[in-house]
């Protein structure tokens, strides 16, 4: 279960408060305008940026290193952020390497499980590319892939279908919503898209107006 | 917000400020101070003050000089690239002549220029404008390449179809050049003029060498030349300030960085298939040429003698020199690599590496020599040597890493922190690889120059006991058949080491 209760600073807004408690099983889709602090929301949330107060915990637990070691949060940035030196299936396999879990695996192990992952996505000729020679569209889609790769409880996607054509859209939200269907964690993703709420999320939180300066997700509508 | 600790990279700022300060600074104000009291005012002449004053003219005039004509040449090329489609960054040989020239002693270069004059036995082989000409050499090839790297990469991010659009309003050649190409040229030459600015101001062995006597000099060679001739405390101290005042002048003024990112062909770039790689290609092999004609006359010159009996008996001269340079260097590589992975971790621009800019060798012969810091042992000598010419590129090689750091996404660290990584493997999965190919870079260069290192291989060293002194000691002897095989030795290893760098090529950004 994830509980939060913090403040944290919006650049060029000010400070807004966040609480709310999401359930095992919980899909919570974010709406709100560009540049309101989803995405600085999203960091404090995973304890990725600092808060000003307040806390954010996963079953009763601050994030830290350890828990994060443990292979607790799959996070996908909405600037895709891929390491330039590494090929694609290197990326995929990073996380295999650096989560404790998976350490017992060989290596060659670890890239046969993200060369299925890419097979699966219909990414498999992009596997030994580097990331400048992929489109904004498939770097949004390795990235994607990135975070689902270890089975995180906790998924937290920002923005995970901007930069994808309507019929990639389309296709990557169906697989997503089969992996989804064995997810027993907690999913919360930010989107522009009615329909991404519909084919993803069972809760919905609309961003407040500029004024309000709580962010109350008890309030979020139960779809 | 990433794996390393801010106390980690506090801590390794703190190391590297001590270690700069302990080996620069405090021998260097300990010096000033020591040296103030020796003042005596009667050799402070009016005469000393006009050539004082002559010589800081001299160093502002050809360090402008010199950019302006590489500016000019610059341009050049961009005019090509955008109106005739001439692609100088897809050429391949031309970045490997251009990281030859830019990488190569400034020593060596001048020598061989001084050989060139020699050769053709030309009367006035020294003066500014070969000065000027050896600083063009080094460096416009470099700067036009990197220019035409930034024109074609912003015609391929952003704004491929301007051109078009432009000329879809038959705007004449001028109004293009004013609308499009000068503002590219002029933003990009403000990312490289101040360097190249500093580079020729306080360029040491170059004006050492070419300079035509007293008249042509720069304060750092006058400075130079009161540590080791003049040594009136009086005259040092005057020297001295000017050197430090104007240092820190144009440091503050021009304080940026030109990038050796950009030095080679990106093999991950887009390329621009309707660039027209043969319609210059002739123009390009006389540019070359032109390059390196010093050069290639030099290597002629080295294989004219092959096979002479002579060669053994230069080469068993030369075992000494070629073997002190060989270890200065390889003394100067592994420094650049330990102080370079601390670089990679540390946080902040250190003001005092930052204004340590200027300090060029003769400083730091100044702050040592003062503190009696010199060593009648061989090996000693060679790492005190080796080390110093580190320290003299140290703030743009300090710089360089830190612009590459900068520039690295911060979900890069955001991501990492979420998987729990440590800084450790953070450091060796991310950091290293990210920095490994400008690290080997400029390890190389700054190996390269060390190499070549003149003004504390002089004062350190007996005579022609490295490669620099035994080519110059050579060339004042015209015996141009062992300083051109000397100077060709030299060759060899840039040309190692620019073949190293090109291999070593990854992609640097996302």
């Amino acid at each position: 279960m994830l509980k939060f209760n913090f403040h944290f600073d919006v650049p060029h807004k000010g400070s807004l408060q966040a609480h709310g408690q999401l359930e095992f099983g919980t899909k919570l889709a974010i709406l709100g305008p560009s540049g309101c602090g989803k995405s600085t929301f999203l960091k404090a949330l995973a304890g990725l940026s600092p808060k000003r107060s307040g806390e954010s915990t996963w079953l009763d637990q601050n994030f830290n290193q350890e828990m994060l070691k443990e292979g607790v949060l799959g996070f996908c940035f909405q600037s895709s952020p891929l390491f330039s030196h590494l090929t694609v299936l290197e990326n995929l396999a990073l996380p295999l390497e650096s989560l404790k879990k998976y350490r017992p695996l060989s290596s060659e192990l670890k890239k046969q499980r993200a060369q299925k992952l890419l097979l699966r996505a219909g990414l498999s000729d992009l596997a030994n590319r580097f990331p400048p020679d992929l489109s904004g569209g498939e770097k949004k889609r390795v990235s994607l892939l990135r975070s689902l790769i270890f089975k995180a409880p906790l998924l937290i996607l920002d923005e995970p279908f901007s930069d994808l054509d309507e019929e990639n859209r389309r296709l990557f939200k169906k697989w997503l919503h089969e992996i989804l269907l064995d997810h027993k964690g907690v999913l919360v993703f930010v989107t522009h898209h009615e329909s991404d709420i519909q084919d993803l999320a069972n809760l919905r939180f609309d961003w407040p107006s500029n004024k309000e300066t709580v962010l109350d997700f008890s309030k979020a509508q139960k779809l | 917000m990433e794996p390393l600790s801010s106390q980690t990279r506090k801590t390794t700022d703190a190391f590297l400020s001590t270690f700069y300060v302990s080996v620069i600074w405090l021998p260097l104000i300990y010096a000033f101070i020591s040296l103030s009291l020796q003042i005596s005012s009667e050799t402070l002449t009016s005469s000393f003050f006009y050539l004082l004053a002559r010589s800081s003219l001299f160093g502002i005039f050809q360090a402008s000089l010199s950019v302006l004509l590489i500016a000019a040449f610059s341009f050049a090329f961009g005019y090509l690239n955008v109106f005739y489609k001439f692609s100088l960054s897809s050429q391949k040989a031309i970045s490997i002549i251009a990281l030859f020239l830019f990488s190569l002693s400034p020593t060596i270069a001048a020598l061989s220029l001084l050989n060139l004059g020699n050769f053709f036995k030309l009367s006035s082989a020294q003066g500014l404008s070969w000065i000027v000409a050896c600083h063009f050499m080094m460096n416009a090839l470099f700067v036009s390449f990197l220019f035409a790297k930034r024109l074609e990469r912003f015609q391929l991010s952003q704004s491929h179809e301007l051109i078009p659009l432009l000329k879809s309003f038959g705007t004449s050649k001028r109004k293009f050049i004013h609308v499009y190409l000068w503002p590219i040229f002029k933003n990009d030459f403000f990312s490289w003029a101040p360097q190249i600015f500093l580079w020729c101001f306080s360029s040491f062995a170059p004006v050492l060498l070419l300079s035509e006597g007293p008249h042509q000099s720069t304060p750092e060679i006058l400075f130079y030349y009161s540590i080791l001739n003049d040594r009136s405390g009086a005259r040092i101290f005057c020297i001295l300030l000017l050197n430090l005042f104007l240092g820190f002048f144009l440091n503050r003024s021009f304080g940026k960085s030109l990038s050796l990112q950009e030095s080679s062909a990106n093999k991950y770039s887009l390329k621009i298939d309707s660039y027209q790689k043969n319609k210059f290609f002739y123009f390009l092999i006389l540019i070359s040429i032109f390059f390196l004609f010093p050069f290639l006359l030099t290597l002629l010159q080295t294989i004219s003698i092959i096979g002479n009996p002579k060669i053994l008996f230069f080469f068993q001269e030369l075992l000494t020199p070629l073997s002190t340079s060989f270890l200065i260097s390889l003394c100067c590589f592994l420094l650049s690599f330990f102080v370079g992975f601390l670089c990679i971790v540390a946080k902040q621009d250190s003001p005092l590496i930052q204004y340590s800019n200027i300090l060029s060798p003769p400083f730091i012969l100044f702050a040592w020599l003062e503190t009696g810091l010199r060593s009648e042992n061989h090996f000693t000598s060679i790492f005190l040597v080796s080390t110093a010419s580190f320290l003299s590129v140290f703030p743009w090689f300090y710089r360089q890493i830190k612009t590459q750091r900068d520039q690295l996404p911060i979900e890069w660290g955001l991501y990492c922190l979420s998987l729990g990584m440590t800084p450790f493997t953070y450091f060796r999965r991310i950091l290293f690889p990210q920095h490994k190919s400008t690290l080997f870079k400029l390890a190389g260069v700054s190996s390269l120059w060390a190499f070549g290192e003149y003004a504390f291989s002089k004062v350190f060293f007996e005579k022609s006991e490295s490669l620099p002194l035994y080519i110059d000691e050579n060339l004042r002897r015209y015996n141009f058949d062992a300083s051109s095989f000397g100077i060709s030795l030299a060759y060899l290893g840039s040309f190692l080491i620019v073949f190293l760098i090109l291999k070593s090529e990854r992609p640097s950004s996302c």
